[in-house]
């Protein structure tokens, strides 16, 4: 029902956005300004560009907070349908720049509306491209989402001053542990500094949202995992002496799993993947009797899916 | 009126979606309780030392009741040598004493067979390790034994003199005091 609406929705607003811009045109005291949306609107962005350009730089309309705002909104329609990340950055930015432009001269907020909208647009398309960037495994950057991110709080907190952002910060520190913890699986020789910071990123984003039972349980894979990894490389090489550290060192980190598999199970008793890291965790703490329990619990759940 | 133009558009064309998270992290499903017991059990394999009438052929595990060791016994230490000899790994539903076993593993589900086992092997030097309470009471020679949640043994070194295997140093000092 919901997918018909939209279909019903897009003509009339094609037509409506068509009737609009025709009507606009007529009163305008920003002629080079106007006749750049003309071209925006006929989707020749690339005159639609030249002519802002020269609007911004004439001295009639280059203090026109609207020919800025007509700029910044020119350079987001061409990073918005570009697939090229150098022409998304170059013309993001850019768009930022001639919005902040437009702020800065518009004394009396005239734009400020379009501006705020505008705003919010970029800032989404810093977060996605952020969020994006760090669950992708073919971006080597770290510090790359990171600075997205810092753009989107930058620009929110210009759209929508004392805006809380804890959700959005949240699912963007889970991105990254999760970023971190796939480093850590791929990496040859496991690194611990990787291990750590994802352990270390899921922290902050369960300290924004402490009832939130996947960051735990994000916690308690990369706790485990570890803990297991090591195990799993004794073989015939393996001294006693070794064996008898590996498996402290493990036993310690699943003992340290504990309290957050208790909270993710507090939280979601329901979800089988918490309820299988209970019942794991306690077989490899080599208590029986738990492991059973959780086991049981664990093939019900299941049945009952 | 172009103000309501621009912003049209950004609603209309620009409509944000944000990227939906991947699924959670995968939990390892190896049974480490396992692994560590295989390794111990190599450890007993390649750290004692049996006489030399024993130091011919194959090198003969037997595991009894418990099939997940007995994978992971082939999996890693099938086919590796323990001084001149290849480890061969036998899983064992039931105990027979007609198949010499260098060293025996009796799971805790097969307790109740210690009497017997231990009576069958008398005079034999096999290794027997067992992994429950009162294990070396009942005849075993070392017994797992969980502490703090680690595992460890505890070791009877009168009974594997008498089976003429030499305990090896590394055995003795790790074991439970």
């Amino acid at each position: 029902m919901g997918h018909k609406m939209k279909n019903y929705l897009t003509p009339l607003l094609v037509a409506l956005l068509v009737l609009l811009s025709v009507f606009g045109y007529t009163q305008t005291d920003l002629p080079i300004t106007q006749q750049a949306i003309q071209q925006c609107l006929n989707k020749d962005l690339s005159s639609a560009l030249a002519t802002v350009d020269r609007a911004v730089g004439s001295p009639e309309e280059k203090d026109s907070p609207r020919s800025w705002y007509v700029k910044s909104f020119i350079h987001k329609e061409i990073f918005k349908t570009s697939t090229i990340p150098t022409i998304i950055e170059e013309h993001r930015t850019k768009s930022v720049e001639a919005l902040e432009k437009c702020i800065e001269i518009d004394i009396n907020n005239t734009e400020w509306e379009q501006c705020r909208v505008l705003l919010d647009y970029i800032a989404a398309h810093y977060y996605n491209e952020a969020n994006s960037l760090a669950t992708s495994r073919s971006n080597q950057d770290n510090e790359k989402p990171l600075a997205l991110f810092k753009e989107f709080k930058r620009l929110k907190s210009l759209s929508s001053p004392g805006s809380n952002l804890a959700k959005d910060e949240k699912q963007f520190k889970v991105a990254m542990g999760q970023r971190y913890y796939s480093l850590w699986e791929s990496a040859p020789k496991r690194d611990t500094d990787l291990i750590e910071k994802s352990e270390s990123y899921f922290l902050e984003a369960m300290a924004i949202d402490t009832s939130d039972c996947e960051i735990s349980y994000n916690i308690v894979v990369g706790l485990y995992n570890r803990g297991v990894y090591k195990i799993r490389q004794l073989g015939a090489s393996t001294d006693i002496s070794e064996l008898i550290m590996i498996q402290e060192e493990s036993v310690n980190l699943f003992k340290k799993a504990i309290p957050y598999i208790k909270h993710a199970y507090a939280n979601c008793p329901n979800k089988p993947d918490v309820v299988r890291a209970m019942y794991f965790i306690h077989r490899s703490l080599d208590r029986e009797e738990a492991a059973e329990k959780y086991k049981q619990e664990l093939e019900t759940l299941l049945r009952n899916k | 009126m172009y103000k309501l133009v621009l912003l049209l558009m950004i609603i209309f064309v620009g409509g944000v979606s944000f990227t939906p998270f991947d699924d959670a992290e995968k939990i390892d499903d190896s049974n480490t309780v396992i692994i560590i017991k295989a390794n111990y059990l190599y450890q007993f394999a390649s750290n004692n030392n049996w006489p030399d009438n024993y130091k011919k052929g194959k090198f003969f595990v037997g595991v009894l009741g418990n099939t997940p060791l007995f994978d992971e016994m082939v999996t890693k230490y099938g086919a590796k040598p323990v001084g001149n000899q290849i480890i061969e790994v036998v899983n064992l539903r039931d105990f027979s004493s007609a198949r010499f076993m260098h060293i025996l593993y009796v799971d805790k589900t097969k307790k109740l067979d210690m009497p017997r086992i231990t009576k069958e092997l008398k005079g034999e030097s096999t290794l027997i390790v067992s992994s429950f309470e009162g294990g070396l009471t009942m005849g075993a020679d070392i017994n797992f034994k969980t502490v703090d949640s680690n595992v460890k043994y505890e070791l009877n070194k009168a009974s594997l003199d008498v089976k003429k295997i030499t305990a090896g140093i590394k055995i003795l000092q790790w074991a439970i005091k």
